[in-house]
């Protein structure tokens, strides 16, 4: 049983939810999003041009005599540090870290920590963490790097927002796949079943089963710190924000489904049908005006 | 194809994610905001898909889409016979 476990998800997949509920057991603490695992990975990246060596931080210590196991051990001792010590504040002997935008980081983040830690990997319909994202970039008004760069490739946001979560779930169910003891999880089934997947999950960590766990999680206030802001605004668990994909319009459903039926087939998800009958962009646009005609109060 | 209210309501719970069963049929849907703009369109596309008549601006007013009645009539009287 390691003290560490890093919960891995796509943004908006339920990991503040289930952080928030792995801190209210009696031997796990977990902080708010401290970022310290994607600043590792960011310490951690490397360019690689065809001809040359990797360039980077641990190649270049390499070249002053530090090699990369060192490197990695020195990086892990700083990054398990905060951890550690936030766990003793709280008189516990485990923690969890979570961030929302460290699948983005999963390579680097597995290199840093694999064989450390034990690995939670979170995953949620694609079309509602699409849905889900464009409510959090409305929210916060901007993106965050790791969105940006989707943004700059893809001008329609909705697009943007599925090859993100294509590539953050892909790594994410790859690292479930691979990694020993990794334990794969769905945010359908943690909303649907939460006592049933928390007391599975609990005994798959090692950790001691705990009925009330629930309980005092959803008793918690939000505390100040980076995460969900609309998981503290719940006292109670459910499933309504399950399939909200399908408010989507339908022509973006259908745009959206052609790029991440693939995935979510590979993840267990049923593909999401293409209904193209509806699919009539003009037509659609001429009832738009219609209704809006509709909201005009008469005269 | 007639249109069962069942059909329907099963239809906006889909897109509204309300459960209408809980209103009466006569209470207010769009005008109240239980319904909005993009879910409007999508109803009307799919009262179009069943009643295969094509809505036209006389169609499109809150006295045959506000309730959950008004729309059964609409549709009723726009299925072919």
């Amino acid at each position: 049983m390691t003290r560490g476990i890093v919960i891995l998800g796509p943004p908006r997949s339920g990991t503040t939810l289930l952080r928030r509920i792995l801190g209210a057991h009696p031997d796990i603490a977990a902080p708010p999003e401290t970022y310290l695992l994607s600043g590792a990975a960011r310490f951690l990246h490397e360019d690689r041009f065809s001809p040359g060596l990797p360039i980077g931080a641990v190649a270049g210590l390499g070249f002053a005599g530090f090699d990369e196991a060192e490197v990695l051990s020195r990086l892990r001792a700083f990054v398990f540090g905060f951890a550690d010590d936030f766990a003793r504040r709280h008189d516990k002997r485990r923690w969890a870290l979570k961030t929302a935008f460290d699948a983005f980081h999963v390579p680097a983040i597995r290199r840093l920590c694999a064989g450390h830690v034990q690995f939670v990997c979170l995953q949620r319909q694609g079309l509602d963490v699409i849905a889900s994202l464009e409510e959090l970039v409305h929210k916060t008004g901007g993106y965050v790097d790791e969105l940006h760069a989707y943004v700059r490739r893809h001008p329609d946001p909705l697009e943007a927002f599925a090859q993100a979560w294509i590539d953050a779930a892909g790594a994410v169910a790859e690292l479930a796949a691979d990694e020993p003891g990794a334990i794969a999880l769905r945010y359908e089934d943690l909303v649907r079943e939460p006592a049933a997947v928390i007391a599975d999950l609990l005994a798959r960590l090692g950790a001691r089963a705990d009925e009330g766990v629930l309980a005092r999680a959803l008793a918690e206030l939000g505390e100040v710190g980076f995460g969900d802001w609309k998981t503290y605004g719940r006292a109670t668990i459910d499933d309504s924000s399950v399939d909200r994909w399908r408010r989507l319009p339908a022509a973006a459903r259908a745009r959206l489904a052609e790029l991440c039926n693939p995935t979510l087939v590979r993840l267990g998800y049923g593909a999401v049908p293409i209904d193209t009958a509806t699919d009539d962009a003009q037509r659609r646009y001429e009832l738009g005006l219609m209704v809006q005609r509709m909201r005009r109060p008469t005269s | 194809m007639t249109l069962t209210k069942d059909a329907l309501l099963e239809y906006l719970q889909r897109h509204v994610r309300t459960d209408l069963r809980a209103l009466g049929d006569d209470a207010p849907l769009f005008s109240t905001g239980v319904i909005d703009s993009f879910a409007m369109v999508e109803l009307l596309l799919f009262l179009q898909s069943h009643t295969g008549a094509k809505l036209g601006p006389e169609d499109v007013d809150l006295d045959n889409f506000d309730s959950i009645a008004r729309i059964m009539a609409f549709a009723a009287a726009r299925e072919p016979k």
